[in-house]
């Protein structure tokens, strides 16, 4: 096995339970003070993948490098990883500053010193005046971020959130990730966090890995798997996408219900899904000069404020979704016949999925 | 919090008073009676005791007499410290076995946790005299244990455990094993496995998780187990009677003589009395620490 590329480097990782892989063939490397989400599914594998890297799963095949360090074998309390639990698991018989000072203890770290590093976590964390407060005593945010400084105590080298948001409410959700973003950008902490939510992904990662049944499927920056997503899987993960079946010609132009529309990375001559995102579509009330534009009727517009969704039915198509701005372009109602086209490097040719 | 007093005055004053008139007649009634015959004079009479108001000079006849002997008499002090090394030491011995057994069935899957239990459960389902029997069956010269090893030559002569404080020990633990496994279970599958693993995270090796994490969030259960084994083994009869030897000093046997061999009624209901003042130690330091962890929420 070769060493590390990254400052964190997982190869041919492997876990299997009962014989069917949970986590399979992962090979990835996280670069230092980089936030890295694992985005998938329920059931895809990311939380036992988060939970190898803190020692708390085993591994079954593979190796994890950590700063040139091999980490393979090494108990959960003997690597310099430290995790935020789901619903924050803070002990219930101690203190918020208990609960900070518990993993400074086992480092050997007392007294003064101790005592100021928590307070150093505390104020981090805006939770100072709550030091001496029980877990119970506290709202699901402030919860949080005590789960917070208790994690960072240690200064770790390596910082896992297991869905940090899960347990919070909606409204809550969006402040608490900013703040988070702000504090892991601030420390310079090298993390991987694992969600369910593409938003949350998005907006907190410098870097996004998609899993789907065990196995990393793409890893790019958000704006690279929205849009340039791989697979139809990634497609559609990653936000609302229309999908296009047509064969591809050699000028990198997909035959889409007699029309020949742009499109980019098509193999001439293939079968070809494309996917074009609902807001890059281009929507005219007359034939565009070039005649390739697929014609159809509107057949549905949700309002939803800030934007507008049009349903549009293309004879021999699924329906089409196209968003439009909410008020600067005035919505063509219902039974309106648009023409529909886009730029070649919004319409991305997916690989067959297996 | 005061909504539902407002709302509901009547189910919530049957609620609390059903069981305080229980325990008004059936426990603080019985024991003014006791309390009553204990500050009495013995007499030769039906019931033997002397009436509290009596026809001559004393308009009064109560009397701390019986407490008094008590402590003149070395037979129950010596009788009452018996008790209490006895069941103290045999609630050590049943939290030691029983706290393994019940982080065992804690950490069992939930089929496994249901058929563990149910194993600790049914042997009371038998008689608690019947299996006391039993054990002299096991431990006597010609028991299970010694024909056995006499069978295979291990011992030339029976090993002498019946009629012994070692068997009182065995009995008491035996029988009280349940009432402590089942209350630290109850406490210990609470424990969520996520917060072991924070512990374990935090840098934590096996031996402080279970010291920093395990036993503080167990020490409820840890509680009541130690009382439901200590109370009633410090006034047990029946296993010293049966088990124990003629040496073998517990209060409950002394208590039984006085009342019924030597029909000394009001001795044996100063020996109650004192009896349970000594079980209201422990019970007041239990219902504290419940206050407490009720006041920790969760």
């Amino acid at each position: 096995m070769s060493p590390a590329q990254g400052f964190l480097s997982l190869r041919a990782l492997e876990r299997r339970f009962a014989g069917v892989a949970a986590v399979a063939a992962v090979d990835l490397d996280i670069h230092r003070s980089e936030v890295f989400a694992l985005l998938g599914p329920s059931g895809c594998g990311k939380s036992t993948l988060l939970r190898m890297l803190a020692g708390l799963e085993g591994v079954d095949a593979g190796s994890i490098w950590l700063d040139g360090e091999l980490l393979d074998g090494r108990p959960a309390h003997a690597r310099p990883v430290n995790m935020m639990f789901q619903a924050y698991a803070l002990f219930p018989h101690l203190s918020v500053a208990e609960n900070v000072a518990f993993g400074l203890r086992q480092m050997g770290m007392k007294g003064a010193r101790a005592r100021s590093r928590v307070q150093e976590m505390l104020e981090l964390v805006r939770m100072s005046e709550h030091a001496a407060r029980r877990p119970h005593q506290l709202s699901g945010g402030q919860q949080q971020r005590v789960a917070l400084a208790r994690s960072l105590a240690r200064a770790p080298k390596l910082l896992l959130l297991d869905e940090p948001m899960a347990a919070l409410d909606r409204q809550l959700r969006v402040q608490m990730q900013r703040e988070l973003r702000e504090i892991l950008r601030a420390i310079e902490i090298t993390c991987v966090l694992v969600t369910h939510d593409r938003d949350e992904a998005m907006t907190m990662a410098d870097r996004i890995g998609l899993m789907q049944r065990g196995r990393l499927v793409q890893v790019g920056t958000p704006e690279e798997v929205y849009d340039r997503p791989r697979t139809r899987f990634a497609a559609e993960f990653l936000g609302q996408v229309n999908l296009l079946q047509g064969v591809a010609d050699a000028a990198e132009r997909i035959c889409v219900a007699g029309r020949l529309l742009p499109t980019r990375g098509a193999a001439a001559g293939t079968l070809t899904t494309i996917a074009v995102r609902p807001e890059d579509i281009d929507l005219h009330l007359s034939s565009p000069t070039h005649g390739q534009a697929l014609e159809g009727t509107v057949s549905g517009v949700d309002y939803m404020g800030a934007h507008r969704v049009l349903e549009v039915a293309v004879a021999g198509l699924a329906p089409l979704a196209v968003i439009i701005g909410g008020s600067a372009q005035k919505s063509p109602p219902v039974g309106t016949r648009v023409w529909l086209d886009w730029c070649a490097e919004d319409a991305v040719a997916l690989d067959p999925e297996a | 919090m005061t909504g539902p007093r407002a709302r509901w005055p009547w189910g919530r004053w049957l609620v609390i008073g059903i069981p305080a008139v229980w325990l008004t007649l059936f426990f603080l009634l019985p024991f003014g009676i006791v309390l009553k015959i204990s500050l009495s004079e013995a007499a030769v009479a039906i019931p033997p005791f002397q009436p509290w108001f009596g026809m001559e000079d004393r308009w009064l006849n109560a009397t701390l007499a019986n407490f008094r002997f008590l402590l003149t008499d070395n037979l129950y002090v010596a009788a009452y410290l018996s008790s209490l090394k006895i069941a103290a030491i045999s609630t050590v011995v049943c939290l030691l076995l029983g706290f393994p057994l019940a982080l065992g069935i804690a950490r069992a899957s939930p089929q496994w946790q249901a058929v563990l239990l149910l194993l600790v459960i049914v042997p009371s389902w038998t008689s608690f005299l019947i299996r006391v029997y039993a054990w002299m069956g096991i431990l006597g010269n010609t028991g299970v244990i010694n024909t056995l090893m006499l069978g295979l030559g291990l011992i030339d002569r029976p090993l002498v455990m019946l009629r012994t404080d070692f068997a009182v020990y065995v009995g008491i633990v035996y029988a009280y094993l349940p009432f402590m496994v089942l209350p630290l279970y109850a406490t210990l599958v609470r424990i969520e496995p996520a917060l072991l693993e924070a512990a374990a995270d935090l840098g934590a090796g096996p031996a402080t998780v279970f010291l920093r994490i395990v036993l503080p969030l167990a020490a409820g259960g840890i509680l009541a187990g130690c009382m439901l084994v200590f109370v009633p083994a410090l006034g047990e009869f029946v296993i010293p009677e049966l088990l124990g030897g003629a040496d073998t000093l517990m209060i409950g046997k002394v208590l039984w003589q006085e009342f019924f061999n030597n029909r000394a009624w009001p001795l044996a209901s100063a020996v109650a009395v004192v009896l349970l003042a000594l079980l209201l130690a422990p019970l007041w330091l239990f219902h504290h620490q419940q206050a407490r962890s009720m006041g920790m929420g969760r």
